[in-house]
């Protein structure tokens, strides 16, 4: 996406290339805190993020530190809980796609031939789509929710993670020692997994921290636009979509907050895959 | 003798873009048991793709070996071993070596865990490999260690049979006889017998107790090696035979150097394949393509007027 981009060519300016292990140690620690403050919400917060605290519409003062919305709810335990909801959603969708998208791209790469031109084109159609407007369809159908959500966000990343699989399979099957796995009578199945699935993880890697990055934009544009998890559930999009009105009322703090958080966590993983990316494919290294 | 294979006319194409490539054609082969057939010709000559045929690697172009996949994997590493030219990549870059020997006997035995790495350490005592080395990954061993782990593989499982695609090319030269010798020693001990491709005439002189010459996807001649290296029947064995060096600098040999390249096994020449560049050839040679004859006891040779 444009504002992944974006970010990166500020990175860019701040960190010159060449230098990935720092960019995945920049990422990590940041992912890392965001998984904390998950895990730890109700020592980090003594205030419901459902239920109305205090007076409406407050500032940030000490007693909440990142104000109060319009029913009077804490903003700052609402980013604390709505962690745990975009996580949530981020890394069960991330499963759904990979679970699907990995084995099918390992077939279809393996065996090509009439299995691999269907694949192809059922993926190729779903990749066509934009993103966005294709989790848009499917959250419209299926309704709003965490699950569902996670649902209409995995659809889309499905393609990515098979076209990688299948790519990189293609590559490897043609390599001498898988020939001499076949030699020595090694079964198809034993030879995908034992030898061609260690040999994806790399470049999966780098392709799961980018999309994670990218899923995380797509489940805050889906509750922002009020198709993906709905009030009350603490939700990151959902927030920025509800301080939007008030803006230029003046109330700042209602949209600061979650948009930042959204930002850092996005940043955060799009650290680690581009870090990894340099580590990883030595081409990158001399580009300018 | 008893036979351990046969090879019954053999034809293993390609389809290219420009052609269908006629890599092995009309090949019959018959091994014995225990014996050390040497396959030797220049590259192109689709001495490999007979070896990768043997186990069907390639995909077969008729019936010509009537077991289906599941079969065949059977025979694959249990009946017939594979040893690859390249040790550099014929093993998994990611798994420990022993593990790779593990995986070969698990393949095929149901065997346990311990057992199997108890046999697979013994093997690698038995190529020449400290123990030590068996948590090792591939690329921390040197290319003729690798060898003698990818040796080690085919023989785990102790087949009979062992195609070897030139197995010591790829090794440095300073090595390439402790190779030959181990794998020497692991057949007296195991009984095994073995196909070897190799172009290496000097190779397939020290090892081989029959040698086979191909050309052009055909068998040019075959006999015991005594016979086939001091009395070649074919022209291009002689002219193979010519351009190994001597190492006796008062020897004068007479070079035969042969024109031209091999022909494009996509529209090869008409009538005997080795025509064009044959320095006996006569009008019959480019109409009729001449067929393998016993001359002599055991002896055989694709030629109309042989040598």
């Amino acid at each position: 996406m444009e504002i992944i981009n974006f970010f990166n060519k500020i990175l860019r300016k701040i960190v010159p290339h060449g230098s990935g292990a720092k960019l995945v140690i920049i990422g990590f620690s940041i992912v890392i805190s965001i998984i904390f403050i998950a895990i730890f919400a109700p020592l980090l917060t003594s205030y419901n993020p459902t239920k109305s605290v205090g007076l409406s519409l407050q500032p940030p003062s000490l007693k909440h530190l990142m104000g109060t919305n319009r029913l009077g709810y804490d903003m700052f335990s609402r980013i604390v809980y709505g962690a745990r909801t975009i996580l949530i959603v981020v890394i069960l969708s991330t499963i759904i796609s990979l679970s699907i998208g990995l084995p099918l791209g390992l077939l279809s790469g393996y065996f090509g031939g009439i299995i691999d031109r269907i694949l192809s084109i059922i993926m190729d159609s779903i990749y066509a789509f934009p993103g966005l407007i294709l989790a848009i369809a499917v959250a419209a159908v299926i309704g709003p929710g965490v699950i569902n959500t996670a649902l209409a966000i995995a659809i889309v990343y499905v393609p990515t993670y098979y076209r990688m699989a299948r790519g990189q399979t293609f590559s490897i099957r043609e390599q001498l020692y898988i020939e001499a796995m076949k030699a020595i009578g090694a079964k198809d199945r034993t030879i995908m997994i034992k030898h061609i699935l260690p040999n994806l993880l790399p470049t999966m890697t780098i392709v799961f921290s980018l999309s994670v990055a990218d899923t995380i934009l797509t489940e805050a544009s889906l509750s922002f636009l009020g198709l993906g998890v709905t009030a009350p559930t603490p939700d990151w999009g959902y927030d920025l979509r509800a301080g939007k009105e008030f803006l230029p009322a003046g109330y700042w703090w209602l949209i600061t907050f979650p948009g930042l958080f959204i930002i850092l966590l996005t940043i955060g993983f799009s650290f680690i895959g581009e870090g990894l990316n340099e580590i990883l494919n030595p081409r990158m290294k001399v580009r300018p | 003798m008893e036979e351990i294979l046969s090879i019954e006319k053999l034809k293993t194409y390609y389809q290219t873009l420009s052609g269908i490539v006629k890599a092995v054609d009309n090949v019959t082969l018959h091994v014995h048991k225990g014996e050390f057939l040497g396959i030797v010709g220049e590259s192109g000559s689709g001495k490999s793709t007979l070896g990768l045929s043997i186990l069907k690697l390639v995909p077969p172009p008729g019936k010509i070996i009537e077991l289906n996949e599941k079969e065949m994997q059977k025979i694959r590493g249990k009946k017939i071993g594979m040893v690859f030219q390249d040790p550099m990549t014929s093993l998994n870059p990611l798994q420990k070596v022993g593990e790779q020997l593990i995986e070969t006997l698990i393949v095929h035995e149901k065997i346990s865990k311990k057992e199997a790495k108890e046999k697979a350490e013994s093997l690698f005592e038995k190529v020449g490999i400290p123990k030590e080395r068996f948590n090792d990954y591939p690329h921390q061993l040197s290319g003729g260690q690798r060898q003698r782990v990818a040796i080690a593989r085919a023989m785990i499982v102790r087949p009979d049979f062992i195609v070897a695609d030139e197995p010591v090319s790829m090794i440095d030269v300073s090595l390439r006889a402790s190779i030959l010798e181990l794998m020497m020693d692991l057949k007296k001990e195991f009984n095994l017998t073995y196909l070897f491709i190799t172009h290496d005439l000097a190779v397939a002189k020290y090892i081989s107790d029959r040698i086979t010459v191909m050309y052009l996807g055909k068998i040019v001649e075959m006999g015991t090696k005594k016979d086939v290296f001091s009395k070649p029947k074919h022209p291009y064995t002689l002219a193979l035979l010519s351009s190994v060096p001597v190492p006796n600098p008062m020897y004068k040999s007479e070079r035969i150097i042969l024109k031209g390249e091999v022909p494009s096994p996509i529209n090869p020449p008409k009538g005997c394949r080795f025509h064009p560049r044959c320095p006996y050839a006569k009008e019959k040679c480019s109409k009729e393509e001449p067929i393998l004859i016993e001359t002599n006891k055991e002896h055989y040779v694709a030629c109309h007027f042989p040598l």
